[in-house]
């Protein structure tokens, strides 16, 4: 994928297909450490110890139309080539943590890309699902909580076409005040 | 920096124009694919496309949803448009610009693009 937050949104949709009414997703961007690391934490139905080994294999997946899953795999192979490395941490009925960590300044880091399209794109899946989405640059943080919003619009879903394009709007105008003064 | 209060302003708008069309039971659904093979190939553009178009158009009858890989994976980006009698069209190879037109044409005015139509 050329851009991490396209990785992000294929994550988060696993998420959701692991019946996930809950997700964390917090990116740090760290000059100073020469980290940018992206966490995914869901509340979904979990992985045993023995599935959770073969998530990262490109030959295994719980779909049943096909045995191929690539997600994961793609995600590691790119944190692995950009000097980091990808940890995944299943616990059965209790939810599913990825985290993904690369070397800033390496040549091959992809860029962040477009956060606020992979997130308004994500929510306008039809299933109900709470998201906080946490951003941190150099101990700057922007949040986003799903919750506050939908509690603002009731009784109008969050896939709402005019809403979701105001929640790009202003995650954008978020990061962009995190990245100002840098 | 912009507030959530905004959201008010914007949810009263989009109520009243969804009371204005109450009685109209003409509903369209788009689905758009949403797998690995999906975004990989563009579908994120495609989505941002048609809610962009959904938004400025002001269509209120159109819902936006994603799902999964379909299964037609060397066919990505795919959308599929259902009508409210249940009968559904399915385009494939898409981009934003298409994806644009298929609001506009299909959509908006009904006739479908024949030629991004897959089967």
């Amino acid at each position: 994928m050329e851009e991490l937050s396209l990785h992000i949104l294929d994550i988060l949709q696993n998420s959701v297909e692991a019946k996930a009414d809950f997700i964390q997703l917090k990116i740090v961007e760290d000059i100073e450490k020469d980290i940018l690391s992206i966490k995914i934490k869901d509340n979904g139905s979990g992985m045993d110890n023995e599935e959770a080994s073969k998530a990262c294999s490109p030959f295994y997946s719980t779909r049943k139309t096909r045995k191929i899953g690539m997600g994961l795999p793609l995600l590691q192979a790119n944190a692995e080539a950009c000097g980091g490395y990808l940890r995944l941490t299943s616990k059965k009925k209790e939810g599913t943590c990825v985290f993904a960590l690369f070397r800033r300044s390496h040549w091959d880091t992809p860029p962040l890309g477009n956060i606020a399209s992979s997130i308004c794109t994500f929510l306008a899946w039809n299933e109900p699902v709470h998201l906080v989405y946490t951003h941190v640059v150099n101990k700057k943080t922007f949040t986003l909580d799903t919750r506050e919003i939908i509690e603002k619009i009731d009784p109008l879903p969050i896939n709402t076409p005019s809403i979701l394009v105001w929640i790009k709007d202003y995650i954008n105008s978020g990061l962009k005040d995190l990245k100002k003064g840098r | 920096m912009k507030s959530l209060d905004e959201l008010q302003k914007i949810k009263e708008e989009a109520l009243s124009e969804i009371n204005l069309r109450e009685n109209n039971d003409k509903k369209i659904k788009l689905v758009v694919g949403m797998g690995t093979c999906g975004i990989a190939s563009g579908a994120r553009e495609v989505l941002d496309a048609v809610l962009d178009e959904i938004a400025k158009r002001k269509l209120k009858d159109v819902t936006v949803t994603q799902t999964g890989c379909i299964g037609l994976c060397a066919q990505e980006p795919l959308m599929e448009v259902w009508e409210s009698d249940g009968s559904k069209v399915m385009y494939g190879n898409l981009d934003g610009k298409k994806a644009r037109q298929i609001v506009a044409q299909h959509v908006v005015n009904g006739i479908p693009v024949s030629e991004w139509i897959i089967n």
